[in-house]
């Protein structure tokens, strides 16, 4: 049901943005259940729909579990964590936020922040006791970056068409009200955040890389050189079942990640790094495969396939790469 | 057998020392700082090269060019490539010329050749079309001959650099012959004739790199031929055979890694420290540098023996996919730093995002953009099918 209909949206001609997606379908279950999330991911892959999806989905988690106020589905909302100084472990977070009378003070940078410039409302994580690499001493602070004259937002497009900023607080005064949830003891909250945004990721990904396997499919059934059908030669059958691998673990994965959610965080962590590792191999393959096999179509901005394979490549590493994970699995 | 002779060292210092003193700085800054070059930065290169008497590089002397053996060409390509100077557009130097001095009219060489030793016409090639790609044979470009001229008609594609070319050099089909190779002439057009229209493709690394041209009743003189009607299967041939190790491109490949181990000295790593001391990305590291060890020798070993059709493959198999092995490292290296697709035309592009090292821009254009490498000259599915015809030759 949820399926055929995010597919029936997303497959019209006509306005695919966020707001006529939340206008048009009851996604306010999808946003907080992660295997209706899922679906809806999945879906936003297979159509490769610039979405703010998982990030909304994970920010309005955030919110719930510290008790922040509630937006309805439309609004658009980010999570800032990753910064110039650190790679993905969340300990290395160095943004400071210092107390200012009532309220709190921002200083530090935020890198490539999907969605920024499109955001209602952002969450940025930031230290606000500690020093960096200790666990302890990390907060979350909900801003409304329209309101924040000493952010500068320098706006750019990522390697998938979306809109992303890099934010520079500097020294910004917020509000006592922008701290949400307990101060300086948000890192567990921000890693299962991470492990959400991933699952998510994974099932959007089994979406993509289905649809650049059909592709495949569909060109080299139609295009002809030496007098037949590309797929007429062995060699581009076997490649085209090695990426058909490469799916089916993808779809086993994304289940694995989703259906560990809810469990206890080592279990969760396992499942979820175990996932992307899978996710991050399949996007990699299926993506080189995809171009390779359309020759130089593939190099074309024209078709769709390259748009694929650079979401492909953002949902690599979007969160944490195949390395961090393979890490995390290690311990 | 894979050390360089004194001679060979020697000539080396001094292509070194070139680059250095003689070059222009401008072009190794811009092109060390990832910025695009422009179609003037490659002008203002090639009168470099050229007044040092180094622009004709695969050319006979007597024509202007370097006369060097394979291994002196090698070692200045590599030089080049490491020293961060603009890479010789192959269009006009690299392909037509050699076949313009080898196959050429008088008239031909007269007027051709110093054209482009003095950057004074710039060329494309015109050989793939929308339904001729690796089955480059099955073209259908006509060239339908009307008094002393050429009709020319149809669509080629994948142009590199037509927008910057004053002349296209196309395989037109002449006649049909019962193979398929045969029938085909190598015709000549100036850009600028009326009926010929260039339509610009973008890439998805955000490049205009490639074009394709079209030709509605184009009328050239037959005189724009080169060599004999319906030899031209024959040209490109040779033109393969002396320009194998064309995608060797050894230089750009250390000078890119080194580049990287570089700057994974700034990068950081999770958990603290700098990504250059990260053991997975080392072991990757090592991996790679291991490949291009052996790749290298590879090149050296075919300097100085005579090579198969089947080496001359592997070769390219191995050169293209060592080059995308590195744009790999690369954007794994980058990691987050990967996402934002920026302009590169001017030398503050990295301003527009501040809080991302340019690197990692550079280095997701760059995986991009090196796809093609083992998609255009033969594609890896081509040159195996070389390979396995001359094992199956040997087995018989």
């Amino acid at each position: 049901m949820l399926r055929d209909s995010v597919r029936a949206f997303l497959a019209a001609r006509g306005d695919r943005s966020w707001a006529a997606l939340v206008d048009r379908l009851e996604l306010g279950e999808a946003l907080r259940d992660a295997r209706q999330g899922a679906i809806v991911a999945e879906e936003i892959g297979r159509a490769r729909a610039a979405l703010p999806f998982a990030e909304t989905a994970v920010t309005q988690w955030l919110l719930e579990r510290c008790g922040g106020p509630g937006f309805e589905a439309a609004a658009v909302l980010t999570m800032a964590w990753a910064e110039p100084g650190m790679r993905y472990d969340m300990a290395d977070i160095a943004m400071t936020a210092r107390r200012d009378g009532d309220g709190w003070r921002l200083g530090g940078s935020k890198s490539a922040v999907g969605w920024a410039p499109a955001c209602d409302r952002l969450v940025v994580a930031a230290r606000t006791a500690g020093t960096v690499g200790e666990r302890g001493g990390l907060s979350l602070f909900l801003l409304d970056p329209a309101l924040a004259p000493n952010l500068r937002t320098h706006a750019h497009r990522t390697i998938d068409g979306r809109p992303a900023a890099d934010l520079i607080f500097e020294d910004q005064f917020f509000g006592a009200d922008a701290l949400i949830g307990k101060p300086d003891q948000a890192i567990d909250l921000i890693e299962e955040a991470r492990d959400r945004a991933t699952a998510l990721l994974a099932a959007e990904a089994v979406g993509l890389l289905d649809s650049l396997l059909a592709q495949c499919i569909a060109y080299t059934g139609q295009r002809r050189q030496f007098d037949r059908p590309l797929a007429d030669f062995q060699a581009l059958q076997h490649r085209m079942v090695d990426m058909y691998l490469e799916c089916e673990l993808a779809r086993s994965a994304a289940w694995l990640a989703v259906e560990a959610l809810d469990e206890d965080a080592a279990t969760r962590a396992h499942a979820v790094s175990s996932a992307m590792v899978n996710i991050a191999r399949g996007c990699r393959f299926v993506g080189q495969q995809a171009i390779q096999l359309h020759g130089g179509m593939g190099m074309t901005d024209e078709l769709p396939l390259g748009h694929y394979v650079k979401r492909a490549m953002a949902i690599e590493v979007e969160w944490a790469d195949a390395d961090w994970h393979l890490a995390r699995i290690a311990g | 057998m894979l050390k360089l002779t004194p001679e060979e060292a020697a000539f080396r210092d001094e292509v070194r020392a070139f680059f250095a003193a003689d070059y222009p700085a401008h072009v190794i800054a811009k092109n060390a700082a990832g910025q695009q070059l422009d179609k003037q930065d490659h002008i203002d290169a090639q009168r470099a090269l050229h007044a040092r008497g180094w622009l004709g590089v695969g050319w006979p002397r007597d024509h202007g060019g370097t006369g060097w053996t394979p291994a002196q060409r090698y070692i200045f390509d590599q030089e080049l490539e490491l020293a961060n100077a603009a890479a010789i557009i192959p269009m006009a130097v690299i392909y037509i010329g050699p076949i313009i001095a080898a196959f050429g009219s008088d008239r031909q060489k007269a007027e051709w050749l110093p054209a482009i030793l003095e950057s004074r016409a710039f060329w494309a090639q015109g050989y793939s079309e929308p339904e001729a790609g690796s089955d480059l044979a099955s073209l259908r470009f006509s060239a339908v001959r009307d008094g002393d001229d050429y009709i020319l008609n149809g669509t080629k594609i994948w142009t590199s650099g037509a927008q910057w070319a004053d002349w296209i050099f196309c395989l037109a089909r002449t006649s049909r012959e019962e193979r398929k190779q045969q029938g085909i002439s190598l015709i000549c057009a100036p850009l600028d004739l009326p009926g010929i229209r260039i339509h610009p493709i973008r890439l998805i690394d955000g490049s205009y790199e490639l074009n394709r041209v079209e030709f509605d009743d184009v009328r050239v003189p037959v005189a724009n031929r080169i060599g004999e009607e319906g030899q031209a299967w024959h040209y490109a041939n040779v033109l393969l055979k002396t320009e194998r190790l064309s995608y060797a491109h050894i230089g750009a490949k250390k000078r890119d890694l080194a580049r990287l181990l570089a700057e994974a000295a700034h990068m950081p790593a999770s958990g603290g420290g700098t990504m250059d001391r990260d053991p997975a990305f080392r072991l990757a590291a090592a991996r790679v540098e291991a490949k291009l060890a052996a790749i290298e020798a590879s090149v050296l070993r075919s300097l100085r023996t005579e090579i198969s059709m089947a080496t001359a493959a592997a070769l390219k198999i191995a050169c293209t996919e060592c080059a995308q092995a590195i744009s790999e490292l690369a954007i794994d290296l980058a990691g987050r730093a990967r996402l934002p697709m920026l302009g590169r035309d001017e030398p503050d592009w990295t301003a527009a995002a501040p809080a991302v090292p340019g690197f990692g821009p550079l280095a997701v254009q760059s995986y991009l953009f090196e796809r093609a490498q083992t998609i255009y000259g033969g594609s890896t599915e081509i040159q195996k099918t070389i390979i396995w015809r001359a094992l199956a030759a040997m087995a018989r």
